[in-house]
């Protein structure tokens, strides 16, 4: 139950039986090794043994790796085929899985050929980008009929260049007449941000012209590599560019051909996977000339199943109880009902090694909020329904099932408090019945009572249900202080804040609400309490925590605004049952013709998956939260370290044992 | 059509407007989930639930005006009797909702843009992004519960 108890192993072993081991281990996948390095550290270990393995080897599979993780990725994008919802791994028998990757050396060369294709794609991209911008560069330039090559005659320099538009073709003619009548300026063409000139000046009066550039901020263009008249280049480019689109072409075609090899390619990419797991955990394992030694954590479970194979390899072993105060690796390990709901405590944080898994405590009530705040017997049924066809559909595995599996139960949850409130997709029922039968008695009746007429029971038994939560969180803070011996420090923090609450609760409301004379006990209580709470400071702090108690008083306020917390399951329930009873009503302002009919429906499909939607996700959250901040806060301090089995790693494969 | 009528549909007004926090609070979320997609277009379904935290702000803005207009019937064109007095409490009880709504959804809105940046670096975190997102949402639950409260406690004769 909740949390796995976890054992420290060591193993001496012969050399020759390393690797074999190492792969034994991992297709037990119940062992966490641990890094050797500290023992390194110790001269009297480090004069004895070294480091096993070497980083070569790792590097050298993680660099293959990488390149068949890219090769994928760039295959992936011709995959036609529909993408699932979720990625699952492909179940498939050991014996399967070695047949096909056993051939790595003609997948090795399909990933050369993937590799080889998309360089040369990447290359001819980058060329095409070359000559568009090139083109871009030359459109303006259209209607100048000179070659571009052309910078000089005998007697004549040419200077192509722009102006920005700001200034008019008179004032820069003006300008360069000024600098030197030896020279003949015209516009090409222009656009919104500059002009396009052309200058043609005898020769000899460079200095002149120049001068007349700076004057009128003229920037010079030289076409490089260009032959010919812009219009010539303009059209070759364009050829050359349809040459490089057939190319392109021509390649993606040849790549989508290989999406055939993607399986393969995908499979051989968990074998190296599985290889650079083996050598990272050769790594972790210490050597002498003869012998290894290799240290983790296993599961106490699964004592047995390691001893048959520590023995099978005719190893030297030892199994041992972890020291008290050691941090071990947290497991969860939970069943039925509660272990789907382990992917809500995950989400927060794993309990350290002195806790313990809060899980099995908390699982009905996130379940039971989450359904009292979403409510509604047909909404409890299609979620339900939906994670059962999810579950069946796709294989899958870790949080995401986890989730889906404790979205199956809170639909049930769900249904559950549907009957409770008499509510299903609103009141619907109710409202076909009037609509299209004229009898008002159709309604779904409450088991329990209709929160929408009564709001009031359903908040008071709201902020019930939150005390109950609340003081079950306490009393797991109260069960940590007595088992550390600490018996009034439990009184101080919790015992007497329950004797407050309850007396509070009293002394308010007894009296009218429950029956007379509970009032005067309710207020004794109260003043009992909070006495308890100023003096027992005294007994447990020194010095000027002695006076502490007065402080901790004020905490009744955060109790208050605890307990209030919990009328979210009111506000919400309200929320998810009166949003469908309005779009019910709207659809019932339809006439009974059959357009009126079809609007009808489609005001309730749309109207009730928006509804399922959004307070879905409500409920989900905030049945989260009410963990997280009122329970959680009374006691969990989380912060463990997930316990990671040294198993196969894989990404897209789940091997399995030969079956038949 | 008298007073009391026009001061209820008054309080529906300003219940409704509580999706105008909502929109900037949603709006703000999905400037800062269009940059998360930006680097990682696999976390859209991630960061599409994240936006989606600062709706219910206008759902219960909504959901308050609907009631309103409900109780004194002027959704089913049927409008009821309802004295200035009545008329006055429900356009009060319109009130907590739709101010704390609009506020509310805006804080909203900014703490899960930040959350958004939280998962755009770590992916595995969503919870906490999700939970801070869920502590402002409580106040504008708990003006929603008020905002009820107040309107159920009047019954039209």
């Amino acid at each position: 139950m909740a949390v796995e108890r976890m054992n420290k192993f060591f193993v001496i072993g012969l050399d020759t039986s390393r690797e074999a081991m190492i792969n034994k281990l991992m297709d037990f996948g119940v062992t966490q090794l641990t890094s050797q390095e500290s023992k390194l550290a110790d001269e009297e270990w480090a004069a004895l043994v070294k480091k096993g393995g070497n980083d070569e080897d790792v590097s050298k599979l993680e660099s293959k790796i990488s390149v068949i993780e890219n090769v994928v990725k760039t295959l992936e994008n011709y995959d036609t085929t529909k993408k699932p919802l979720f990625k699952c791994r492909e179940v498939i028998t050991f014996e399967a899985f070695e047949k096909v990757v056993s051939n790595d050396v003609s997948i090795d060369e399909r990933i050369d050929k993937v590799r080889e294709l998309s360089g040369r794609l990447k290359l001819l991209h980058g060329n095409k980008n070359k000559i568009e911008t090139t083109i871009a560069g030359l459109v303006p330039w259209r209607t100048y009929s000179m070659p571009l090559e052309t910078t000089e005659t005998k007697y004549t320099g040419i200077n192509l260049g722009t102006v920005s538009a700001s200034t008019t073709i008179e004032e820069v003619k003006e300008a360069m007449e000024l600098a030197t009548n030896m020279c003949e300026v015209s516009q090409i063409a222009s656009d919104d941000g500059q002009i396009y000139l052309s200058v043609f000046f005898v020769k000899g009066e460079e200095e002149n012209v120049k001068n007349g550039y700076k004057e009128v901020g003229f920037n010079r263009i030289v076409f490089k590599d260009l032959e010919g008249t812009p219009d010539e280049c303009i059209q070759r480019l364009e050829k050359e560019k349809e040459e490089i689109d057939g190319e392109i072409e021509k390649i993606e075609i040849n790549l989508s051909e290989m999406v055939s090899s993607l399986k393969e390619m995908k499979w051989l990419y968990d074998k190296l996977i599985m290889e650079r797991d083996a050598a990272k955990a050769n790594r972790k394992t210490l050597e002498t000339k003869r012998t290894f030694y290799l240290e983790g954590w296993v599961p106490k479970r699964a004592n047995e199943a390691i001893t048959e194979l520590f023995k099978e390899y005719e190893c030297y072993f030892e199994l041992f109880e972890p020291d008290e105060n050691e941090e071990k690796p947290i497991l969860l390990n939970n069943n039925g009902l509660v272990q789907p709901v382990e992917v809500i405590t995950e989400l927060y944080s794993l309990p350290n090694s002195k806790e313990i898994d809060p899980t099995p405590i908390y699982s009905m009530f996130y379940l039971g909020f989450f359904g009292l705040m979403f409510g509604d017997l047909a909404y409890g049924a299609i979620l339900t329904l939906l994670c059962v066809l999810m579950l069946k559909k796709f294989n899958l595995e870790g949080t995401i099932y986890k989730l889906i599996k404790s979205f199956a139960y809170a639909g049930v949850a769900t249904m559950f408090w549907g009957l409770m409130f008499g509510s299903c997709f609103g009141d619907l029922t109710g409202v076909i019945g009037l609509k299209f039968f004229d009898n008002p008695d159709f309604i779904l009746k409450p088991l329990w009572f209709d929160p929408i007429t009564n709001p009031i029971k359903l908040l008071m038994y709201s902020c019930i249900f939150g005390t109950i939560h609340i003081f079950i969180g306490m009393g797991i803070k109260a069960y940590g202080y007595i088992k550390e011996g600490k018996i009034l420090e439990a009184f101080n923090d919790v015992f007497c804040w329950y004797f407050m609450i309850i007396g509070l609760v009293l002394w308010l409301a007894g009296d009218s609400y429950i029956k007379e004379g509970l009032g005067i006990i309710g207020q004794w209580m109260t003043i009992g309490a909070a006495a308890g709470i100023l003096i027992l400071p005294f007994f447990i702090s020194k010095g000027i925590g002695k006076a502490v108690g007065l402080w901790n008083l004020y905490g009744v306020t955060g109790y208050i605004s605890d307990i209030l917390s919990y009328s979210r399951l009111l506000a919400l329930g309200l929320a998810t049952t009166v949003i469908s009873q309005v779009v019910n009503m709207l659809g019932g302002f339809m006439s009974n013709s059959i357009i009126g009919i079809v609007m009808f429906l489609v005001i309730l499909v749309i109207g009730h998956v928006f509804n399922f939607a959004i307070n879905g996700l409500g409920a989900y959250v905030h049945a989260c939260r009410l963990q997280y901040v009122e329970f959680f806060g009374k006691f969990y301090e989380g912060g463990g370290t997930p316990f990671e089995p040294f198993n196969k790693k894989t990404k897209y494969v789940q091997l399995i044992k030969e079956e038949i | 059509m008298s007073l009391g009528i026009a001061l209820a549909i008054g309080g529906a007004a300003i219940a409704a407007s509580a999706c105008g926090g909502s929109g900037l609070g949603v709006g703000a979320a999905g400037e800062a989930a269009a940059g998360v997609i930006a680097e990682d277009p696999n976390k859209f379904g991630q960061t599409l639930l994240l936006q989606a935290l600062p709706g219910t702000q206008g759902i219960y803005g909504l959901l308050m005006a609907f009631l309103i207009l409900a109780k004194v019937g002027m959704l089913g064109g049927d409008p009821a009797m309802v004295t200035t007095e009545q008329g006055w409490y429900l356009l009060f009880s319109g009130i907590p909702i739709g101010v704390v709504g609009i506020l509310s959804g805006y804080a909203q809105g900014k703490c899960v843009a930040s959350g958004l940046t939280l998962i755009a670096k770590r992916p595995g975190e969503i919870a906490k992004a999700i939970i801070y997102g869920a502590m402002v949402e409580t106040f504008a639950i708990l003006a929603l519960l008020v905002s009820f409260l107040m309107y159920n406690s009047v019954t039209l004769g």
